[in-house]
């Protein structure tokens, strides 16, 4: 089990770039009208993934598979398969990171340490593709209208430190099929959905 | 005899101006005990012992501090609650407790940011805080071990969050840090912590540990605490099991839990002793406004004790008032033997008073003299405790014996008897069958030689609390929630100590490192040290000297770089947990210091651990021994400057002392009294006589407790001098009676019967106290003082006599 204890600096960046105001933002482009009302329909979404990690340090990429769920204004469950098995829940207040190998869970209370809820709720909100949330923190360009296809670029240059670039790929059917996250090192990460299964409200 | 006349001139000039020397007298009593509501008490036990750099005094208040005396632990049970909502009423019942103003802190969990700042201070020179960093890197180092440890890195790389946390990931491949997390955790026993919250391993309890602001013996606050306390626990929402329960053990319940049982003693004891007392009175004088007049002397003997208390040590500890109170109950003998006298002699009023004391004077002085020097011996003793006590018993015996003399002779001739009843038939009678003097001196030889074999076989029992009143079932809902928190009290503490706060800390680790060899071999657990986050700065640069002894770039290169490959890592992945090593091993990365731990939740521990005053600095390791033999293991091997404090082998050093203490000065005191006596009598033989009813109440009692198989504590053991100062004067008045012009009288014996029957109301009553140490009193002083009353007045005279039959008549200079 690694012990997540950022260094100071490091989350005090990410304090200061996730406590923005929100006046930063512009509007949502207009382009993106049907896919804000498809998520706002969606009540429930879950979805198999695969994540590939292209990190220099490691000579080869790491991937990962495993399930993503979420409710809407509830939580976000990122279950990754064996044999990197772990859970990872993320709600309004904590995250809970439990090894089911281990039989250990570390709860991260989001009141007690802000900083890192905001990186937290930074993640949910790519995976849930809130763009509502993102947009304070990253300026949307639409680059493709069909299939839906977004990149998200750092306001601030404290956010730039962290994250280059979040680039975000739709099907036909509104549905997020993949995400990539370029560092500013040149580190990528490139998640990929399918089987999503959407239940949506009912009017 | 000048001195008697001019205390008779004072009775005339007192019983003219009564009303105004009650007055006086009334104001001199309340002044004086006005001291004891001033604040002047003290109830720290250890106060009690003596001080100094590794007193015991310091001992008791270290063990006192790491035990559970002020701490109240709160076990919160919701059934059927998740551990987030258990932890939501956790906190929201830690706030209302931390606002109630009951208590000086109130320590849930460590929170998540806490841990960041923790890690802040702590990570950077983790190196330092390992044995032998270069043993301990190239135990991770081995192929197996560093596989796995890779294997888990790249888990926790795949997580969503690790994009974050990449770096401080690659800091660690070698699993130092869940480690170094995993030994914090260790001091907190088997508490989970969970969001801010402290949980048992099932999940299903959680624990507050609240510090009271007022200490734990003051019962009336600790009760009323945990009242609203009760009523707090009763406002909890039930969980969907069941109703919440909040249990609230520790010294505090203990506390009031003692205290509660010892109120109902007193109760019971003080009503059957004023019920004896009245039964006494009545049935010999036929007078209880007599009872009231003799209780005169003592009240003022109360207020003299702890006005001379007081005045000379500027404070009085509750324990002395409260046991002095009761050694110096003996004070209503001088006016029994007084009262019994009067009521023997013609005339009225202060005439037939004055009688009485001058038939008593003279040996109410030697009876007063010689049990005042028996308390002013304790003076001599060692213990600070004994010393008060000495004083206030002496002080206090004084002004009884003082009130005797000058007040009640008025007192007794205006509010006392016009008719006084003479001395009932049956005990001259019982006297007429005296004991030849063979039998006499053969029991007195069966009672030596059957105390001397039976004496060997008498037990101390040391441990201060089998004098306590906890009851058995909350001992077991203490241990109950000390097991279910995986929690130990530390019984053992070692302390460093040295000049310097380095110093300390330097010899601090020097016990670590033993200690920990002894917890390998089992002798020891439960070990809480700061060495485990605060090495002396000395250990810690010795610990950098030894990463030189680790070939860094054969290391990294041969040993680690191979796997690291092998599992998929970059060359340069690691690059920062080189440097680092590197750095530790130039010099480059400050030690830790005291001051970097201000803001973190290691700040409370630390506080407790090390402590520096003007005599120095201490550093305190606590540890739970496995066993006596265990501590004096330990304590052979730990190094100078270093001490262990066990409570168990403290109370075998230094209680145990107290016995020995005690009999020493018992036996100084009996010896001064055989010298004064001797001086008085102008006879040695006549003095031992006088002295032997003390003496065969003494082993009669030990003689009887080792027969029946209980044990002397630390309370019976002091009351050994109480008997020894009746025993003698029940000696001088029955001598004083064999030796005078009318043996046959039984003024003396009657007095003696009386005296012992009182001090049997005030203290066997004590029997039927639950309380384990007012009942070991009550038996030991009930035993004792049956013994000696018994030996004067059945045993005396044939002693006498047998010596009278060989000496021939012996001027015992007694006046009638």
């Amino acid at each position: 089990m690694i012990v997540i204890v950022p260094s100071h600096s490091r989350l005090c960046a990410l304090i200061v770039l996730c406590s923005l105001p929100a006046s930063a933002a512009e509007a949502l482009p207009r382009e993106l009208n049907p896919l804000r009302e498809s998520l706002q329909k969606t009540r429930r979404m879950s979805a198999r993934f695969k994540q590939t990690r292209h990190w220099a340090v490691l000579r080869d990429s790491l991937v990962t598979q495993g399930t993503i769920r979420y409710e809407k204004r509830g939580q976000l469950v990122w279950r990754m398969d064996p044999p990197a098995e772990s859970e990872l829940i993320v709600d309004d207040q904590r995250a809970t990171i439990h090894y089911p190998a281990l039989g250990t869970t570390q709860t991260l209370d989001f009141s007690a340490e802000p900083g890192l809820g905001k990186v937290f709720q930074t993640i949910r909100a790519v995976m849930e593709a809130d763009l509502d949330s993102l947009q304070p923190l990253f300026a949307l360009r639409v680059d493709r209208k069909a299939p839906l296809s977004l990149t998200l670029t750092p306001r601030s240059p404290e956010v730039s430190r962290t994250v280059k670039r979040i680039h975000m790929e739709f099907d036909k059917s509104l549905h997020l099929a993949s995400v990539r996250l370029d560092e500013p090192s040149g580190d990528w990460t490139e998640i990929a959905f399918h089987d999503h299964v959407i239940e949506t409200a009912t009017r | 005899m000048r001195a008697l006349s001019a205390v008779s001139r004072w009775h005339r000039w007192i019983a003219a101006r009564l009303w105004t020397t009650l007055a006086v007298a009334a104001l001199v009593l309340a002044a004086g005990a006005s001291l004891y509501w001033r604040g002047a008490t003290e109830q720290d036990v250890g106060a009690l012992l003596p001080g100094g750099p590794g007193s015991p005094r310091e001992a008791v208040r270290l063990l006192g501090e790491f035990g559970v005396l002020n701490t109240l632990l709160l076990d919160l049970e919701v059934p059927g609650a998740t551990p987030d909502q258990l932890v939501a009423t956790g906190a929201r019942l830690a706030e209302q407790l931390r606002g109630s103003g009951d208590f000086a802190a109130v320590q849930a969990g460590p929170s998540t940011h806490d841990f960041l700042v923790l890690g802040e201070v702590i990570l950077p020179r983790r190196l330092y805080l390992f044995a032998d960093p270069a043993v301990e890197i190239r135990r991770r180092l081995e192929p197996a071990r560093l596989t796995a440890s890779f294997a888990e890195l790249k888990k926790s790389m795949a997580s969503p969050q690790a994009f974050a946390m990449k770096r401080e990931m690659l800091r660690d491949p070698l699993n130092l840090n869940p480690d170094l997390f995993a030994r914090f955790a260790a001091m907190a026993g088997e508490i989970r912590p969970y969001r801010g919250q402290l949980l048992s391993k099932d999940g299903r309890h959680l624990l507050l540990i609240a510090t009271t602001v007022r200490p734990a013996l003051d019962t009336q606050f600790s009760a009323a605490m945990l009242e609203r306390i009760r009523r707090r626990g009763a406002e909890i929402a039930p969980g969907p099991e069941g109703a919440a329960v909040l249990r609230a053990v520790g010294g505090p319940r203990f506390a009031t839990e003692s205290a509660g049982g010892i109120r109902k003693d007193v109760v019971i004891t003080l009503f059957t002793s004023a019920v004896a007392l009245l039964a006494l009175f009545y049935a010999r004088f036929r007078s209880l406004r007599l009872l009231v007049l003799a209780s005169v002397p003592l009240g003022f003997g109360l207020v003299g004790g702890l006005v001379a208390v007081v005045l000379i040590q500027g404070h009085i500890h509750a324990l002395s008032f409260a046991f002095g109170a009761v050694l110096i109950g003996v004070g209503i003998d001088y006016p029994i033997y007084l009262l019994n006298s009067a009521s023997m002699q013609g005339g009225d009023g202060l005439d037939r008073m004055g009688r009485g004391l001058n038939h008593t004077w003279r040996s109410l002085w030697l009876g007063f003299t010689t049990t005042a020097l028996g308390f002013c011996v304790l003076l001599l003793s060692q213990f600070p405790g004994l010393r008060e006590l000495g004083l206030f018993a002496a002080a206090g015996i004084a002004t009884s014996f003082a009130t005797t003399l000058i007040l009640l002779v008025p007192l007794s001739a205006r509010w006392g008897r016009r008719r006084w009843r003479q001395i009932p038939s049956w005990i001259p009678r019982l006297k007429s069958r005296m004991l030849s003097p063979g039998v006499a001196w053969g029991i007195a030889l069966a009672v030596l030689f059957g105390a001397a074999a039976l004496i060997p076989s008498l037990r101390f029992d040391g441990d201060l609390r089998n004098l306590d009143a906890n009851r058995p079932d909350v001992m077991a809902e203490y241990q109950g929630v000390m097991d279910r928190f995986g929690l130990s009290t530390s019984d053992s503490l070692v302390v460093a100590r040295a000049h310097s706060q380095e110093e300390a800390l330097a010899i601090n680790d020097q016990v670590s490192e033993v200690l920990t060899t002894m917890q390998d071999r089992g002798l020891a657990s439960g070990i809480r040290s700061i060495a485990t986050f605060l090495p002396a700065i000395g250990t810690q640069q010795r610990r950098a000297q030894c990463l030189k002894a680790l070939d860094l770039a054969q290391a990294r290169a041969e040993l680690f770089g191979p796997i690291a490959a092998q599992v998929g890592f970059s060359a340069g992945a690691f690059a920062e947990l080189w440097d680092e090593v590197e750095s530790a091993r130039d010099g480059k990365i400050e030690p830790l210091k005291a001051v970097d731990f201000e803001k973190t939740s290691l700040q409370p521990l630390l506080n407790k651990l090390l402590r520096c005053s003007a005599d120095g600095c201490i550093a305190v390791t606590s540890f739970v021994s496995q066993g006596g033999q265990a501590a004096q293991q330990i304590s052979s091997l730990l190094p100078a400057g270093a001490s262990l404090l066990d409570a168990g082998a403290m109370a075998a050093q230094t209680v145990a002392q107290l016995p020995r203490q005690i009999a020493i000065l018992s036996g100084v005191g009996l010896l001064v009294n055989i010298v004064i006596l001797a001086a008085a009598y102008r006879s040695l033989r006549l003095a031992i006589v006088a002295c032997l009813p003390c003496c065969l109440g003494l082993l009669g009692t030990l003689g009887t407790l080792a027969a029946a198989r209980v044990p002397l504590n630390l309370v019976s053991a002091s009351a050994l001098v109480l008997i020894l100062g009746c025993g003698v004067d029940y000696g001088i008045f029955v001598l004083q009676e064999v030796d005078g012009p009318s043996p046959s009288s039984a003024v003396g014996s009657t007095g003696v019967l009386l005296a012992a029957f009182s001090t049997l109301a005030g203290f066997g009553t004590l029997v039927l106290a639950s309380h384990r140490a007012l009942q070991s009193l009550g038996l030991a002083v009930g035993i004792g003082v049956a013994a000696s009353a018994a030996a004067a007045v059945f045993l005396l005279p044939g002693l006498y006599q047998g010596l009278r039959s060989r000496k021939g008549s012996a001027n015992a200079g007694v006046e009638p």
